[in-house]
């Protein structure tokens, strides 16, 4: 290597290195709070894009989680343990949340998507969801578009063995609750065991952290 | 005394003897079926065992007459945190100890409910014991509650939390968010 090909890469580095700085300068996320317990991503990150229907079986997508704060959990109704514990959280949350005086005006909603597409038809879905609260969303589709959800987000299932009638499998899954911003970027993720009181908590302080 | 007799008497005192063995240790408290959003598939039912006798008792098989099946499932969580639910060929309640089936751990897992189950109803399941006995056990319907999956297997006092009406639990919440 000659050396004023090594000048130029030190020049080169140099000026990316500046150039990285100068970019995040002003990007420098203020403090966590210290009330925050859970996992918190200071800066968000843009979902995937996905193509999913709702309990209606209208087309839900990436853009329906735009413009309100967003609660996922992903499950199956033929989940009697889990996935009824967690949406009962989420239907306290809400309840609570519905409730408190400086924040009951924040836009969002509480989404239950589906890893059990086979048996969680949209039918199934929409009466699983209004059993915990008329305005909750539950979302199945396609296993690939599903997959761009999870895989992205580190949300993760699996199927056992199905029983003696092919139906009575069950299925493994991550228990964690994500939190999505207005701009749908994944915000925070709580892990279970779910409190209600923890995730109302974070709620509040994480969307006046965002708000800062 | 002829033989015939004899045949029903000593079968009447190994029964005697025999049927109430395990089922009178083991105490069952608490026994309840969480309600289920309807068309539901699979129900769980959750209780406290305590055996108060001097040898383990297994729990081999669980029915009831409003399940098409019964299980006992235990729920784990794997180093990647996920989370599964298997069946356990028995559950054993060691001699003076008490095991809790509560929500995040052990279930009974109820599938294919006959019919709609609401808070309120009464569900009957037979227990059959290691003794190679029967008991029933009776459990009520209610719904689950909010804190449901912050405890695991032992914690099972807070559990009646399950009592409590949905509005009380409100004001407690909110009150607790107050001193935050
Ligand atoms: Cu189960």
């Amino acid at each position: 290597m000659k050396r004023s090909q090594v000048i130029l890469l030190i020049i080169v580095g140099g000026l990316s290195l500046w150039l990285g700085l100068w970019l995040s300068r002003d990007k420098a996320p203020a403090p966590i709070p210290e009330n925050i317990s859970s996992t918190l991503l200071p800066q968000g990150r843009l979902l995937p894009e996905f193509h999913l229907v709702n309990q209606e079986n209208q087309p839900f997508s990436r853009d329906d989680l735009v413009g309100k704060w967003s609660f996922l959990f992903f499950g199956y109704t033929h989940c009697p343990d889990v996935c009824p514990a967690a949406l009962t959280t989420m239907q306290w949350a809400w309840q609570i949340l519905g409730n408190n005086k400086t924040h009951q005006n924040i836009p969002r909603q509480m989404v239950f998507i589906s890893v059990d597409p086979r048996r969680d038809t949209p039918e199934v879905m929409k009466s699983y969801v209004k059993y915990f609260d008329p305005s909750f969303i539950g979302l199945t589709g396609e296993l690939p578009e599903i997959d761009a959800l999870t895989r992205n987000l580190g949300i993760l299932y699996a199927y056992t063995p199905e029983g003696k009638d092919g139906k009575n499998y069950s299925v493994s899954h991550s228990g964690q609750i994500l939190l999505i911003d207005p701009k749908a970027n994944l915000r925070a993720v709580f892990s279970p065991p779910h409190e209600v009181d923890k995730i109302v908590g974070n709620f509040i302080s994480i969307v006046d952290y965002v708000k800062e | 005394m002829n033989n015939r007799y004899l045949a029903i008497i000593s079968l009447a005192v190994t029964t005697l003897l025999s049927t109430p063995l395990y089922a009178a240790d083991l105490d069952v408290s608490d026994a309840w079926v969480a309600e289920a959003p309807p068309m539901a598939a699979v129900m769980a039912g959750y209780m406290t065992l305590h055996n108060k006798g001097k040898t383990g008792i297994k729990i081999f098989n669980v029915s009831s007459p409003e399940f098409k099946s019964a299980e006992i499932h235990e729920m784990t969580t794997d180093a990647n945190g996920m989370m599964s639910m298997s069946p356990i060929p028995h559950l054993e309640i060691k001699a003076g100890k008490s095991v809790t089936l509560a929500p995040g751990g052990y279930h009974l897992m109820l599938y294919g409910p006959k019919t709609r189950y609401k808070q309120g109803d009464k569900i009957a399941f037979k227990f059959v014991l290691s003794d190679n006995t029967s008991m029933e056990v009776k459990a009520q319907v209610r719904k689950k509650v909010g804190h449901a999956m912050d405890h695991g297997h032992m914690d099972h006092e807070h559990m009646q939390h399950g009592d409590m009406p949905m509005h009380e639990g409100h004001e407690q919440m909110d009150h607790s968010m107050h001193n935050n």
